[in-house]
């Protein structure tokens, strides 16, 4: 039992990873309708910057990891204006190979930049604590901690401010945003920024608990995928709070009984199994194929 | 989608058919082109290219062989899953799972069980048939992005089985073709009947019988009822139903017939290449490539694939000299490709070809203007957006 609750433990880090990744992807997807690929190298993108500023440049960690937020916020500015609002009208199919092609470019200038080796960064606060049988690293408490106040932050921000309202429009009906004055493409491109900061913090935070290389986005924007198309169209933004919790704990719990090697395939398997029972996902929105928030 | 739009989708192969049966005489070309070559034409074509194959065989080096043969294996991988994406519009992921249950069935016969080549190809067939038909029972519930996420899913958990299962897989370590590792064998032939395939330059010839027949196929079967069906499921599917298209059971056709056959091209290529391991037929590898090499050759097209394989496969061998960032060069070139045409190679040649017959040409349908003006709407090759379908 205290193994298994040792786990669950360990999951919340990976979780709060997937929480954050998953937040800024859902955003970008219900409101631009980009399937963005390249979402998990903003993550990597967003590990790497905390690299340059807390080790190679000195930096206070928590001051670097603003700074890396605003860095990822940067380039998912660039993709957005450069990239995906070029092919807005194209279609499905272009937004995402370009996004694919984005993945790959980022990756590799990660990897001409910094080296395929992992590599870390220290951990800001040492210490350990102790809560009955558990034990949990004082950091790690910190990013659950971070990850849950930042997901407040961002429901406050999509269902109670200004700019959550024409947010939320802009994911309801583009035209009729743009109608009732709407500035479409200024929401949009903020909203993708949004989004990649909010993967850049992951990353950030992460890149101090684990050892980073230049693929390791791949892994959590499957999940993040897969977290959007389970909670379905209807879900809000909490759906995909828990959605990466849970996924984290199938992960760990995976790795920890079965096979390190399957914690991909199980949590597929489920994806397929769960689509088959309800393909629409399990909040039921307005249509089957997209989110909305 | 917007009542123009739905208007434009439904003219459009009204509008075909007037293009071909009388073919106005300013645009004699544009019913020729939009139709295809006939049928005395292709067929000899399709006989012609393996046969300069085999004459061309004995002058290639051994890495021009090498080269040529995978990029034809990987073009006919391309045009089996375009049955699937481009006929039918539905973004299928699969591609690597069948790929994958080919290959492993095709090492693990040859090299083990010492099976017939006709065996091995009969058991292949039939397991991916019936892993297919029970895919696609349940698959089609789910659409657009939903439909490209489980079929991706499909060949993770493919690839995840192929690690995991060592005493069959070999693993992460992989299998060859001549049998367990430690008895040294070389890779085995792949023989069909009386042919035995074993050099490279009969795997050169080989492959370009296997990619003209498939082309020839496909290219058959586009003008008959199914084709045509599965056209008209991509435009849209509510108005396919409509017209008496059995949507459920058309898609279902297409991914099944698409899946066995890059299944048994997994066989053809684990036995060309002699060893087959899961870095072979990773996600990016097996899955994402065939729909990279898609659109870029122009999807809704015939040779599109074969085009967007010969730039996928080549690219990275060209820029074998660039080292360190020659993946980084194919991704910039990638996406500038998508940028510059959207719809692909032969989209854009299409496109120029429509400009230059209108600037010829005093009488115009109506059609054609659409699909040549400035908003590039996918009316007629390339598929509808998938996602728009919904608004």
């Amino acid at each position: 039992m205290d193994v298994f609750l040792q786990q669950i433990t360990n999951a919340l880090v990976l979780g709060g990873a997937y929480v954050l990744v998953t937040l800024g992807l859902f955003l970008i997807f219900s409101v631009l309708d980009i399937p963005n690929f390249a979402h998990g190298e903003m993550y990597a993108l967003g590990a790497y910057l905390q690299y340059l500023f807390v080790v190679q440049i000195g930096l206070p960690f928590f001051v670097a990891l603003v700074l890396a937020m605003a860095g990822t916020a940067v380039v998912g500015v660039i993709m957005e204006r450069a990239v995906f609002q070029r092919l807005r009208r194209v279609g499905l199919f272009p937004i995402l190979i370009s996004s694919l092609a984005l993945a790959i470019i980022l990756q590799q200038v990660i990897s001409l930049i910094w080296g395929t080796n992992p590599v870390t960064v220290p951990q800001p606060v040492g210490g350990v604590l102790e809560i009955g049988s558990i034990r949990i690293s004082a950091y790690r408490l910190i990013i659950v901690v971070l990850v849950l106040l930042t997901a407040g932050a961002v429901a406050w921000l999509v269902y109670r401010s200004g700019f959550g309202k024409r947010l939320r429009a802009l994911a309801e009906n583009r035209d009729l945003a743009q109608l009732a004055g709407v500035k479409v493409g200024l929401i949009g491109t903020l909203t993708f920024a949004l989004g990649s900061a909010l993967a850049g913090l992951a990353g950030g935070l992460l890149s101090a608990a684990a050892p980073m290389n230049p693929y390791m986005g791949f892994h959590p924007m499957l999940v993040a995928f897969v977290i959007l198309v389970v909670v379905g169209s209807g879900g809000r933004l909490g759906a995909a709070v828990i959605g990466g919790f849970t996924v984290a704990v199938l992960e760990t719990l995976t790795a920890g009984y079965i096979s390190n090697a399957l914690r991909t395939a199980v949590v597929f398997a489920a994806l397929v199994v769960f689509l088959i029972l309800r393909p629409e996902g399990a909040v039921r929105g307005v249509t089957a194929e997209r989110a909305r928030l | 989608m917007s009542p123009s739009q739905l208007a434009q989708r439904t003219r459009g192969p009204k509008v075909r058919h007037e293009g071909n049966s009388k073919s106005a005489p300013p645009s004699p070309w544009a019913g020729r082109w939009r139709r295809g070559s006939p049928l005395w034409f292709r067929v000899p074509l399709a006989i012609a290219i393996p046969v300069v194959a085999l004459l061309v065989a004995p002058e290639l080096k051994n890495s021009s062989l090498h080269l040529y043969t995978e990029i034809g294996i990987w073009a006919a991988v391309a045009v089996s899953l375009h049955l699937v994406l481009g006929f039918a519009g539905q973004l299928s992921l699969a591609s690597g799972a069948f790929l994958t249950l080919g290959a492993y069935i095709g090492a693990r016969a040859t090299g083990f069980w010492h099976w017939p080549g006709l065996l091995t190809v009969a058991v292949t067939a039939v397991a991916a048939l019936v892993l297919a038909l029970a895919i696609s029972v349940v698959i089609f519930r789910a659409r657009g992005l939903h439909f490209a996420l489980l079929t991706a899913g499909i060949s993770l958990v493919a690839f995840g089985v192929i690690v995991n299962w060592q005493s069959v897989t070999g693993g992460s370590g992989g299998m060859s073709t001549g049998g367990p590792l430690s008895e040294g064998g070389a890779p085995g032939p792949l023989t069909l009947g009386p042919i035995e395939i074993d050099s490279a330059e009969q795997y050169f010839v080989a492959q370009a019988v296997l990619l003209s027949a498939l082309l020839l196929g496909i290219s058959i079967l586009m003008r008959r009822k199914t084709g045509e069906s599965w056209k008209a499921i991509r435009e849209d599917d509510v108005l396919a139903a409509s017209v008496g298209v059995n949507v459920p059971r058309e898609k279902q056709i297409a991914f099944v017939l698409s899946s066995v056959l890059i299944a048994l091209i997994g066989v053809f290529h684990a036995h060309w290449v002699g060893f087959v391991s899961p870095e072979s037929y990773s996600f990016a590898k097996a899955s994402f490539e065939p729909v990279a090499m898609i659109m870029i050759g122009g999807i809704g097209t015939i040779f599109g694939p074969v085009i967007g394989a010969a730039v996928v496969v080549g690219l990275p061998e060209m820029l074998r000299d660039a080292d360190e960032a020659s993946v980084l060069i194919y991704g910039i070139l990638l996406l500038l490709v998508v940028m510059v045409a959207p719809r692909g190679f032969l989209g854009l040649v299409k496109s120029g070809l429509a400009l230059l017959l209108s600037l010829g040409s005093r009488r115009r349908a109506p059609a054609d203007d659409e699909g040549a003006g400035p908003p590039p709407e996918p009316s007629e090759s390339g598929p509808s957006q998938l996602a728009g379908k919904t608004s």
